[in-house]
């Protein structure tokens, strides 16, 4: 074969040229520590890559949400633990001013002392999360749920649920059904256990009161309950995120980032290459017939 | 009959010769480095013998003579180069073009619409957590309105992209008119020397060079009259024929690849310019891919936002809607909205802790949209994505096989045309022999008539 000396310099220029750019690539690599730089580095690990990387930040969301179901339950178990206290004295209080012995001041020192175990529970009732939102009164956020005209007590409130996401098409529903329910008994029972003592009643307050205090204090009891298993699994999925963003971290790492050790034996190779293609130019560009001709 | 000065006549003819294959080496090794030079040789011929009667005829050598200058060039390989060289005008323009497109989608770096949608989606999360919570709704008014300018932004860097390459369509119709010119003038003065005899080597490559320029912008074929014109056509339209170049058709249509002139179509097939056909084809494509998402994502977003309570009534749009539809072009939040992030509804009812409508948004990326081809928001965008880098890919594959088969067919060229120096070299001491031989005959020939003349002084 003919060789002109235009293609044999163009040759080895664009050789040169050639392992000099895979050379630079292989470099970039290391440098950045990246493999995906351009849409066009793996077409094909553009969809999971943004996928997954969005399903990671979804979760960062998910587990912010979840913060705000765990205060809320938190506040709640706090409340509801106070009110047990309140109940459990409105039962003693029952219990002594039952007897036979207690006399009309010491009932009416107990009815006293109802009056504001009433108004404890009433502002229980209205316990307001770390956003001012009062966390009992359904999705009526803004409005104080037990309203106390000095006699009655209504609910203002709604009974709707409130939800918060937790997941993709996954939500957790922050109202407790029952709890409207069990402050609006307590306080009518507390009313009532106020007028028992006050009329030294020791019928009611050794019979139907202890049974109706029994009873508030189960259904408080099963309000809490609600709430350990809501925190429970709240805990659950939780420490599933953890695992599974460890896992979408792994996976984003795995697409996006490139193999330290592979890169750098890559760039290596590059180098030699590189090295071999500048050394093969400068002996071959030396040879030439006008060398040999002694004019 | 041969006379006492043929010798010297014979071998002045000689050196006449040898110098003027002298004169074409060093032609050839001056061009070394010249674009599209073909190396030249002198073809030599004997000249016609002289008849001599010594006791019968004789036929007497007289020497050599010049028969012509040859320009080595395979016209097969011409015409093969012109093709490939068509294929790699296209892909180049292509990737070029793709290149600049991928540079504008910033999602790798984890800057794009796709993080964008995320961070919406998620805003609404938050807000459907926190319905109360000003703060919550003026993230998602953030959010949105930094979606929508992401998107516009994509929209935008595709049309001038878009623009550019329609401007240099325009900008290769003058180009391919000026080279046409170009070769038809060359067919002139080359049709002019021939008619005098004359072997136009030099400008014959001058045209073979103009219409290798021109066949990296256009798909052509030529043909060659016997008296040295070339007519150059594209498909069926004569781009340079024996009387001169036609003005070559300046409206185009890139959808469907041809140009048209009085009512004619033609095809192209090849070149910078159906690349850059192919790019504006590609480029609408990719916008209206841009436009499907912001119209879906604007009737989905707002038909939810719609039923919630916004300022104590139903019907706000959280996306700005009018009709007929924009698109991407102009993809932004509700005027209302834009400025007022109390306006963004959060539920279906005025009760504040109601968070229905923000949970129902942001829920909306786990659903599959049958107006984005059953997948989800963040995967039709992901999808396009790929497509994107998958383009590119295509192109580049595209650009190395064309630079492979340039390059065979550079070489085959070369093997034929290119200067090669050590050949030359060789050549010039053939030569310079030669020309010391002829020269030691004329010097031997010169003495034998100063004897004979020396013979006749005594």
């Amino acid at each position: 074969m003919r060789l002109s000396t235009n293609y044999q310099f163009d040759r080895m220029q664009s050789s040169v040229q050639r392992s000099g750019q895979a050379y630079f690539d292989a470099q970039y690599k290391v440098t950045t520590g990246k493999r995906m730089n351009r849409l066009s580095d793996d077409p094909a690990a553009i969809e999971p890559l943004v996928s997954m990387r969005s399903l990671k930040a979804s979760m960062d969301q998910y587990n912010s949400n979840l913060k705000v179901a765990s205060n809320t339950f938190a506040a709640s178990e706090n409340a509801f633990s106070e009110v047990a206290t309140i109940l459990n004295r409105a039962n003693q209080l029952a219990i002594s001013g039952g007897t036979a012995t207690a006399s009309s001041t010491q009932r009416q020192a107990m009815a006293d002392e109802i009056k504001s175990l009433r108004e404890r529970i009433i502002s229980l009732g209205n316990t307001k999360a770390a956003n001012g939102d009062y966390i009992f009164s359904g999705t009526n956020l803004d409005v104080k749920p037990f309203q106390d005209n000095g006699t009655v007590v209504t609910f203002q409130g709604d009974t709707m649920n409130r939800f918060i996401e937790s997941g993709p098409g996954e939500r957790i529903n922050l109202t407790l059904a029952n709890s409207k329910q069990a402050f609006m008994d307590s306080i009518t029972r507390l009313d009532a256990l106020q007028t028992a003592l006050t009329m030294g009643d020791q019928a009611t307050l050794n019979g139907p009161m202890l049974t109706d205090l029994k009873s508030s204090q189960d259904a408080f009891n099963q309000l809490r309950g609600e709430i350990g298993m809501k925190t429970q699994s709240l805990q659950a999925t939780k420490t599933n995120f953890e695992r599974r963003s460890l896992d979408l971290t792994q996976g984003i790492s795995d697409l996006e980032e490139v193999d330290l050790s592979q890169a750098i034996t890559d760039m290596k190779k590059a180098e030699t290459a590189y090295q071999a293609a500048l050394q093969v130019t400068s002996i071959g560009s030396k040879l030439s017939l006008m060398d040999f001709i002694r004019g | 009959m041969a006379g006492s000065f043929q010798g010297i006549e014979v071998s002045s003819r000689a050196l006449r010769a040898f110098q003027r294959q002298l004169d074409t080496t060093g032609h050839n090794i001056a061009n070394v480095n010249t674009k599209g030079y073909s190396r030249q040789t002198v073809d030599l011929v004997s000249t016609d013998p002289s008849q001599t009667i010594m006791g019968k005829l004789l036929n007497v050598g007289t020497g050599v003579n010049i028969a012509s200058i040859n320009r080595l060039k395979d016209q097969l390989l011409e015409a093969r180069k012109l093709s490939v060289q068509g294929d790699q005008g296209r892909y180049e323009t292509n990737l070029s073009n793709l290149e600049k497109v991928q540079a504008t989608f910033l999602d790798v770096d984890g800057k794009g619409v796709s993080n964008s949608l995320d961070y919406f989606f998620n805003s609404w999360s938050a807000l459907g957590s926190n319905p109360t919570s000003m703060a919550a709704k003026q993230q998602v008014q953030f959010a949105g309105s930094d979606l929508a300018k992401k998107v516009r932004n994509s929209f935008e860097n595709l049309d001038s992209q878009a623009n550019s390459q329609e401007k240099l369509i325009e900008r290769t119709l003058t180009d391919i008119q000026a080279l046409a010119d170009k070769v038809a003038e060359l067919n002139i003065n080359i049709k002019k020397d021939m008619a005098a005899g004359g072997s136009p080597n030099d400008m014959m490559d001058k045209r073979d060079e103009a219409l290798s320029e021109l066949s990296k912008l256009i798909n052509i074929h030529t043909s060659q009259a016997p008296d040295g014109t070339l007519s150059v056509f594209m498909g069926s339209f004569a781009l340079v024929d024996q009387v001169g170049s036609r003005p070559f058709p300046t409206t185009y249509d890139a959808a469907t690849s041809t140009v048209s002139k009085d009512g004619l179509t033609w095809p192209i097939t090849g070149g910078k310019l159906k690349g850059l056909f192919e790019n504006v084809t590609q480029l609408n494509s990719f916008k209206g891919t841009m436009d499907t998402f912001a119209n879906q994502l604007r009737n989905l977003v707002n038909t939810i936002h719609e039923g919630g309570i916004s300022n104590g009534a139903t019907g706000r749009n959280f996306f700005n809607d009018s009709s007929p539809q924009t698109g991407a072009r102009d993809f932004d939040l509700d005027p209302g909205i834009l400025t007022n992030a109390s306006l963004i509804a959060t539920g279906t009812t005025s009760a504040k802790g109601d968070g229905s409508i923000a949970l129902a948004l942001s829920d909306l990326r786990n659903s599959a949209q049958a107006g984005l081809g059953n997948q989800t928001i963040g995967n039709f965008f992901s999808s396009f994505l790929g497509v994107v880098g998958s383009a590119v890919n295509t192109a580049k594959n595209n650009v190395e096989t064309s630079y492979a088969l340039t390059e065979q067919v550079d070489q085959q060229i070369q093997e034929t045309s290119g200067v090669n120096l050590d050949d030359e070299m060789a050549d010039m001491l053939k030569f310079q022999r030669s020309y010391q031989a002829a020269a030691k005959v004329l010097t031997m020939m010169d003495q034998n008539v100063g004897d004979l003349i020396d013979m006749l002084r005594r």
